[in-house]
């Protein structure tokens, strides 16, 4: 190994506790100036996109449910979306009505987890959530139970908690009854109060004075807060359809990194995911969630990004007030309109997964056989800004030791909740410094 | 086949939870073992799969008695195929084994902040494979192949 002259400084971190599965990070300070940020978080689902080829088009959300542990509504909605496209299809009312609120479970199953047992540990000194939970036992039970709230939309309409299979390109297999969606009503009008108190809860938590210029990208849609429906859009003005994405966007490869990292044709990083949706679609937030992000002192654009906390809680609060009101609404109707293949065709498709913009294309022939398949994650797309992001927040703090300043990266890094669930696990910590 | 004996709670079944991803080489080993014993002994157990994420694992384990849970290791301490079974009420887990083996967050810390907050089944085993080929796609290592019949033996008795 090439030693490093005494002005050098390199902090690596090959485990990312808390980060949901495994993250390498790599930062190296030469002459007290950040000269290099690497992180390696994230691998892209290229086996998945060689695995479909020659599925029919019927199996794609299933296969691509799998993907993520974490998301798997997300893929299911990019995949199904991205198809009906390709045929033309168009769902009545009510299955729109019913994806969304399938989305909000999801919403709300993941930002909790992120919250209460990933990150709100973080701001409270503690190392993790079960010391949390030795302080603060009410706290991490009622995060318990709202993540629950939201696991049982995904159960109900999903089929199951854990990669749903209710899912199908047209609609779903089967609906729910009035009658299970009623039984379900007063725990979610629980969640939603408890979400509210959630928002309460982490907007006083001890947040360092830390703000980035990012350029924000998400769905940008007419009437609804952006889940399933919309214009990807950019606080740089961008506003395309999903089938210009690649126009826009593309993936480089990094030859220090296994993964693949977006950005857009103009070389420059992006971000994607609750700040972002939150910035370019405030007003699409239900008049309540408006209310309680004012009261959390937000405003319109957060640039902080460690108070995506604050955003992940207020989408939280959202998502349960968007679930009561689709229900209330008690869409009712055909569990799906059919589809058949036709001619030759793709399809184009962005959804909003908790995480940010989930990108799918399809390929697809006569028999409705998948030809090819590409699949953008958000977790792909953030990992240049989390570089660009670190490397600015660490130029601030080069006279923290090294285990303070780990711990901020670490912190920082969950500031984007990123998505590795589907990579590999088992990887050591390392920590090495000359 | 083996005999199943057990002294199910007020007529509960025990419960069997597979951890891992069958698209993820030796990490679909626990449902391999689930899918045999959902064969052999459907009337005398129940059955759940998850990709082992603590909450959805706490959620499972909630209020039952007799919890067995399988789930692949990545210690490094054991030979590739051994199968090495854990009873926490009974015994401190080597944490070296877990936290660096397990999910970011998911079996050791559930069974942790489960005996935080006093939810932690009576009767809690882990069954537990040393694994070594997590990539995508690939099937199971002849190691850990050839052990789903331990691992279903220490399941069921």
């Amino acid at each position: 190994m090439k030693k490093e002259s005494k002005k050098t400084k390199t902090i690596k971190v090959d485990y990312l506790a808390r980060v949901e599965g495994e993250g390498a990070f790599h930062i190296k300070i030469e002459n007290n100036q950040v000269s290099e940020a690497h992180l390696n978080i994230f691998e892209p689902p290229r086996f998945f996109e060689g695995f479909l080829k020659g599925r029919s088009f019927r199996e794609a959300p299933d296969i691509t449910a799998r993907i993520c542990g974490i998301c798997p509504v997300a893929y299911q909605m990019s995949s199904v979306h991205a198809i009906e496209l390709a045929y033309g299809v168009n769902v009545p009312e009510h299955i729109r009505l019913l994806r969304r609120l399938l989305y909000c479970g999801e919403w709300v199953e993941s930002h909790v987890l992120h919250i209460y047992m990933l990150h709100a540990p973080d701001f409270l000194g503690f190392p993790d959530a079960i010391t949390m939970a030795k302080k603060h036992r009410s706290v991490v039970e009622r995060g318990l139970r709202l993540k629950k709230a939201g696991n049982s939309i995904v159960n109900l309409l999903g089929g199951r908690e854990i990669h749903p299979i209710n899912v199908k390109v047209g609609g779903f297999y089967r609906l729910p009854t009035k009658d299970q969606w009623s039984a379900l009503t007063d725990e979610l009008k629980w969640a939603r109060d408890a979400a509210a108190e959630t928002v309460r809860w982490v907007k006083d938590l001890p947040f360092p004075d830390y703000t980035f210029d990012y350029q924000f990208v998400s769905l940008k849609h007419e009437y609804d807060y952006p889940m399933n429906e919309g214009l990807i859009g950019s606080s740089s003005g961008l506003a395309i359809p999903a089938s210009d994405y690649e126009n826009e966007f593309q993936e480089v490869h990094e030859k220090r990194s296994t993964a693949l990292h977006s950005i857009r044709k103009d070389g420059s990083s992006y971000l994607t995911g609750p700040l972002a949706r939150y910035a370019l679609n405030y007003d699409q937030l239900s008049a309540e969630a408006r209310k309680l992000a004012e009261e959390a002192g937000l405003g319109k654009i957060c640039l902080n990004p460690f108070k995506s906390i604050i955003v992940r809680a207020v989408e939280t609060f959202y998502a349960l007030d968007e679930a009561l009101r689709i229900i209330a609404l008690n869409p009712e109707g055909a569990a799906a309109v059919d589809v058949e293949p036709g001619v030759a065709c793709r399809g184009f498709a962005a959804t909003e997964a908790p995480r940010g913009i989930l990108y799918h294309r399809y390929s697809l022939n006569e028999q409705g056989l998948i030809e090819a398949a590409k699949i953008v994650a958000p977790t792909s797309q953030n990992q240049r800004m989390i570089e660009d992001d670190l490397k600015a927040m660490v130029s601030g703090i080069l006279d923290y030791d090294d285990d303070r300043m780990r711990h901020r990266c670490e912190q920082s890094i969950r500031n984007y909740d990123p998505c590795i669930s589907c990579s590999a696990h088992f990887l050591k910590l390392k920590v090495e410094r000359q | 086949m083996i005999s199943v004996q057990h002294s199910p709670h007020l007529g509960e079944k025990p419960l069997i939870i597979a951890i891992g991803n069958p698209w993820r080489g030796d990490d679909g080993v626990a449902v391999k073992a689930l899918e045999s014993l959902q064969q052999n002994y459907a009337g005398a157990f129940e059955f759940k799969h998850c990709q082992g994420e603590a909450t959805t694992l706490m959620e499972l384990w909630k209020h039952r008695e007799d919890v067995r849970v399988i789930d692949a290791l990545s210690s490094g301490q054991f030979p590739v195929g051994s199968v090495q079974v854990f009873e926490p009420i009974k015994q401190t887990l080597p944490a070296e084994l877990f936290t660096i083996s397990s999910h970011g967050f998911g079996l050791f810390e559930a069974i942790q902040l489960s005996e935080a907050l006093d939810c932690l089944p009576k009767n809690l085993r882990l069954v537990c494979i040393e694994a070594s080929n997590f990539a995508v796609g690939q099937g199971l290592s002849p190691e850990v192949k050839q052990a789903i019949d331990k691992i279903i033996e220490e399941t069921i008795r």
